[in-house]
């Protein structure tokens, strides 16, 4: 095979058993691998009703074909697994440099099953891989458990762990390679904690191929030459920080758990305030594997009231932990991005469930003998105190590990919790744009906007994708409903493609097209996909086997919705004052165009079409 | 010829070697000055006589020797530049598709090392020695110093008939850009004078280009910062 490497690791941690197996060509083909593949392999292997933080569960790591190659991006793998904080089938995806290694020792997948009697880490050396204790590494941060594991086994080795919040179980935890490279979604970590499983260090010396080539090479060069202009030295300079303009220009920046979409102390998070004032190399990013456009960054703050230094932050830790919590203090966003990035937190979740409590408590409903301290928004310090607590579950910590539809619910208002599966929003309103309220609503792992970014088009100007093109579309309004069903259901198989494929949403972000893809698969895995209607037939198959999982897992058409204050209550403010997510004018097109049902099930000609049943 | 030379010392002109120099570095393209030099080898200097540019005559005389001052000046090699490189590693992988056929790192003849906390990569590939430790300690002969005019590159290049694979090579250079390819050892050959990696460096880190004009290139830059500070 080529770009695959066609080997899949199975680890039973309950009873230490390792097994390698072969990947079926056609299945890997079908599904293109990485997301799609993940989400395969999860829907036959378990009850979707099962326990989430049982061992029961299943735990996948899963590279993508063009994972390893210098595929533009080429550097993404993808958790899959049942989420401890929705309930509903997980797919968190990292880049960096972790993947690649992966690739390169000779695995497409690594199946974790059961869970181990005492922490334990994986070490994999090619075809050699050890179980190996982790007690000594139990409770260390995520920094502290990479140096201590490249100290026992390789000084090159790349590693995947988990920190005291995957430990503790918090809902949210994440798995974190490379430092900084965040699984970061829907409490993957939490599950690599409840099978007693620290990390995954892998160190391979072999190499990844591909089918074509002379034809990989000019493909890869292409990308390249389309790649190389303003945009994406802009993003480079800056980041994703650089939404933070955008988003208040629009007026849907969330502000105050969502309460308003212009921030009056927007300007002090700009971009350009953490490039000038943070970054440890100003306008200079750093690179994941293969990538020509190198968006992360490092950043040291020297207020002594947040000191501290890692990678990040990115706009939506930014959007979350500042806007979000009503705070305007860069330092104080950076420093509970560090907290998150030791302990091993998804930092969007920990920001607006935080932001929720603040809600909760202005509002009377959250008392103070609970949270310990005057949680009002702008209150840096004790968001920054709080986000400590949270990964070792400490004193109110303990309730907000349990993310803000539980928190809330708590208190008596779940519907404070802007949240849909119980996942909390990304950092994008949307009563201004009416696309991510049907993405919000119907996204398979709960609200979220990287698994099918419609605001690329209408909000970053994206309209380079076929998508687009091919409909001759060259503006989007944000605010109109007849074209949102569709655009959301072509973006999300979109997306699934390329997630899929194991290159990074980032290089698409930045206009590369569906074309682009295909002649990278083609020319990469000899698979021959031959057109952008089958390729993106499997992002489609991949996104109805999540929808599939889902619904086993029992979630109804109840569950595709958006919280009330999205539905009814106009947005105060700003740009987009007065407007609603009119989400009930959108979701029975979009179901009928995705070729579902009324309630949203798949129908079998729909299976058919796509070889599920 | 003496005639000629006569007529040269008429002129008052001095046979001063370093003007020559200077004059015929002028040619900002080595092709149009290499093609004067053989049409004055092959014409003889008869017809320039009658030009007016006595210092080409002079180049036809001592061309030999002059074209080894000058050919020093304008050879090409792999200008790294720490400022730009992000440590996507594109390079390494591009270099080992090249050399071995498939995407891994390991098989790179360049080697980029991260330094996350400070956000900083640094490229190190074959500096192409002048006085190659390789080459010295070589058992076999297998390395030797190629010069290559058309493409004006000089590359340390390893024979693999006669490499044995002993990896003295490997210990001998203090800078780690020996590799060992399983059988043979291994270096960057700048790719027979068309490198690989620049083409996939989206950042512009590595670029091929005369080694004295990046020198140029960081004199004018830190002039620019010392004018900044100056002024500031």
């Amino acid at each position: 095979m080529y770009g695959w490497t066609g080997k899949i690791l199975r680890v039973n941690l309950t009873n230490a058993g390792v097994s390698i197996e072969d990947l079926d060509a056609k299945l890997a083909r079908d599904f293109i691998g990485s997301r799609g593949l993940g989400a395969k392999l999860l829907y036959d292997e378990i009850d979707p009703k099962v326990d989430p933080l049982s061992p029961e569960n299943k735990l996948i790591f899963a590279t993508g074909p063009l994972t390893g190659t210098l595929a533009p991006g080429g550097s993404r793998y993808t958790v899959v697994t049942k989420s401890p904080l929705t309930g509903a089938i997980a797919n968190s995806n990292a880049g960096g440099h972790f993947p690649a290694e992966l690739k390169f020792a000779g695995f497409d997948l690594i199946i974790f099953e059961g869970k181990a009697k005492k922490p334990v880490y994986l070490w994999i050396e090619n075809e050699k891989v050890e179980i190996r204790d982790a007690t000594r590494l139990w409770g260390k941060s995520v920094p502290e458990t990479e140096d201590l594991i490249r100290a026992e086994t390789d000084e090159f080795a790349k590693i995947a762990c988990i920190g005291p919040a995957g430990e503790n179980l918090v809902r949210f935890a994440n798995i974190i390679n490379d430092k900084g490279n965040a699984a970061g979604r829907s409490g993957v970590g939490a599950v690599m904690g409840s099978k007693n499983l620290k990390a995954v260090a892998v160190r391979g010396t072999k190499g990844v191929a591909v089918a074509d080539r002379e034809g990989f090479r000019k493909a890869v060069l292409e990308v390249h030459k389309f790649l190389d202009n303003p945009s994406t030295r802009g993003f480079s300079a800056l980041g994703t920080p650089l939404v933070t303009v955008l988003t208040q220009a629009r007026g849907v920046l969330p502000t105050r758990n969502f309460q308003a979409g212009v921030f009056e102390g927007a300007d002090k998070v700009y971009g350009e305030v953490f490039t000038d004032t943070l970054n440890v190399r100003g306008k200079m990013g750093v690179a994941c594997f293969a990538c020509p456009v190198a968006c992360h960054r490092y950043s040291r703050v020297t207020d002594p009231d947040f000191k501290g230094e890692g990678p990040g932050p990115e706009y939506e830790t930014i959007g979350a932990f500042g806007p979000g919590c009503g705070i305007d203090n860069p330092s104080a966003i950076a420093k509970a991005n560090m907290i998150c990035n030791e302990m091993g937190m998804d930092t969007i979740t920990c920001g607006f469930t935080i932001a929720c409590a603040m809600e909760l408590y202005e509002k009377g409903f959250l008392p103070l003998k609970d949270v310990g301290v005057a949680l009002n928004y702008g209150n840096a310090k004790a968001m920054v105190d709080l986000v400590k607590k949270v990964a070792h579950r400490e004193g109110f910590g303990d309730i907000l590990a349990e993310g803000s539809y539980r928190l809330a619910d708590k208190y008596g208002h779940p519907e404070l919790s802007m949240s849909v599966k119980k996942q909390e929003f990304a950092c994008y309103d949307t009563r201004g744009l009416q696309g991510m309220a049907v993405e919000y609503a119907t996204m398979n792992r709960g609200a979220c906007h990287i698994r099918g970014e419609v605001q690329d088009i209408d909000l970053f100007g994206v309209y380079s994708w076929r998508v687009c093109t091919d409909k001759k579309l060259t503006f989007v309004d944000s605010l109109t409903t007849e074209d949102k069903p569709l655009l959301t259901k072509e973006v999300q198989d979109w997306f699934a493609a390329f997630d899929s494929s194991g290159m990074c949403n980032f290089i698409f972000f930045l206009g590369v097209n569906e074309d682009g893809l295909l002649a990278l698969l083609d020319k990469g895995t000899g698979a021959n996909y031959g057109s952008v209607e089958e390729m993106l037939k499997c992002g489609e198959r991949a996104f109805n086997v999540e929808r599939l999982f889902n619904l086993k897992a029992g979630f109804t058409a109840k569950d595709d919705t958006l919280p009330k204050r999205m539905l009814e209550e106009p947005m105060p403010g700003g740009p987009v004052k007065g407007q609603v997510a009119l989400l009930d004018k959108m979701l029975p097109e979009y179901y009928r165009l995705r070729g579902w049902d009324n309630q949203g099930v798949p129908t079998q000609e729909k299976l058919k079409d796509l070889s599920l049943v | 010829m003496r005639r000629y030379l006569n007529y040269f010392k008429q002129e008052g002109g001095e046979r001063n070697p370093i003007r020559i120099y200077g004059q015929s570095a002028q040619y900002k393209s080595w092709k149009l000055e290499r093609l004067r030099r053989r049409r004055l080898t092959l014409i003889g200097s008869v017809n320039l006589l009658e030009g007016k540019d006595w210092d080409l005559v002079w180049v036809g005389i001592k061309g030999v020797v002059m074209a080894q001052i000058t050919r020093r000046i304008i050879m090409k090699g792999l200008s790294l530049d720490v400022e730009k490189c992000s440590g996507c590693r594109a390079c390494e992988l591009a270099c080992s598709m090249k050399h071995s056929g498939e995407y891994n790192p390991l098989n790179s003849r360049i080697r980029i090392s991260v330094f996350p906390e400070k956000a900083y990569a640094i490229p190190v590939v074959c500096f192409q020695c002048a006085e190659p430790w390789c080459q010295k300690i070589c058992p076999s002969g297998a390395i030797t110093t190629k010069t290559d005019e058309e493409k004006r590159i000089k590359v340390v290049e390893i024979s693999e008939d006669k490499c044995v694979g002993c990896k003295m090579c490997m210990l001998a250079c203090p800078f780690g850009n020996m590799r060992f390819d399983g059988r043979n050892a291994a270096k960057c050959n700048l790719c027979n004078g068309e490198p690989e990696c620049i083409s996939f460096c989206a950042k512009g880190a590595i670029e091929f280009k005369e080694v004295e004009v990046s020198t140029e290139r960081k004199w004018r830059s830190v002039a620019e910062k010392i004018l900044a500070s100056h002024y500031a």
